[in-house]
């Protein structure tokens, strides 16, 4: 009997870190699909509920948010292109504006948090504020998970060698720009499908009654 | 940077998507603001999600100059989200 030969491909060019991070980010989909599976069933379970509760989010700083977080996607990819080709000031300035952006996204997140606090919401009030303070909680614990490698790569360009590794970095913005994504799933679906005040007239036919 | 690529031209990919992304981003605001109900509206809202999330994945994240492996690895999760989805929402299982 010959020894068994299977075919295969032992170098397939990518990166260690690149191919753990994909692997890592699939079951990152599967993890917030949970998420979403129990917000499509726990709507079902209570017609009416979340398009009455949803009216009660704040949409613009939910839009503001949008926009911050597309802004530090872009300054991350900026970023890794200026370390690629070692332009080490860039690279300093373009990482700081994304940590910036995570800190101002954080900064609109508590500001709509206790907002809903003070009014005695909580994730107990009923099953969309739960689901809501679970996927968006979920959210921010991503994006301050994302800070840590980014102040210890900004610490180190400041140091005498800089900081130079551009894989790693580029590694570290497949999870940023994940956590993008996640969040752009997120607007839509808490803050904008489930809001009937929205719809051109709702409000002025709520003012009227 | 992606092989064969410019600094150049991969910066001008990454305005065009940033532009595409604030763009499609106010258009789902508009398209919130449209009197459609119930099924309409979220397959439009998760539809120009979708779009956003290509645009992402294949520029930000550099699956259109990556190995194809990669490409498969995030559109089998992807795949099974899509049907999780139709089934809910559509079928009503």
């Amino acid at each position: 009997m010959g020894s068994l030969s299977l075919a295969h491909e032992p170098v397939t060019g990518i990166s260690h870190g690149k191919l753990g991070m994909w692997i890592f980010l699939a079951t990152e989909i599967m993890f917030f699909s949970g998420f979403f599976a129990t917000f499509i069933v726990m709507d079902a379970a209570n017609p009416g509920l979340f398009e009455a509760t949803a009216t009660a989010l704040n949409w613009k700083l939910a839009l503001t948010n949008t926009i911050i977080l597309i802004c530090s996607s872009l300054t991350m990819a900026l970023a890794i292109l200026n370390l690629e080709r070692k332009d080490t000031g860039k690279f300093r300035m373009f990482l700081g504006l994304t940590l910036l952006g995570a800190c101002g996204f954080l900064i609109i997140k508590t500001i709509e948090y206790s907002g809903k606090f003070s009014h005695g919401i909580g994730p107990d009030t009923n099953v969309f504020y739960g689901i809501y303070f679970l996927m968006t909680g979920f959210h921010g614990v991503h994006v301050v998970a994302g800070m840590i490698p980014m102040i210890w790569m900004l610490g180190k360009s400041f140091s005498k060698k800089g900081y130079t590794n551009a894989g790693r970095v580029e590694v570290l913005g497949l999870y940023w720009h994940f956590v993008d994504l996640v969040w752009i799933f997120l607007f839509p679906v808490f803050y904008l499908l489930y809001n009937p005040s929205l719809v051109w007239g709702a409000a002025a036919a709520a003012g009227g009654h | 940077m992606a092989e064969g690529h410019s600094y150049e031209s991969m910066q001008r990919e990454y305005m065009k998507v940033f532009g595409a992304l604030m763009g499609l981003s106010v258009l789902t605001v508009l398209a919130a603001m449209l009197p459609l109900h119930g099924p309409i509206g979220i397959t439009l809202g998760l539809l120009i999600a979708a779009v956003k999330t290509l645009m992402v994945m294949y520029i930000f994240m550099h699956l259109k100059f990556d190995h194809p492996y990669l490409r498969i690895m995030v559109i089998v999760p992807l795949f099974l989200l899509c049907i999780m989805i139709f089934a809910f929402k559509v079928l009503g299982i």
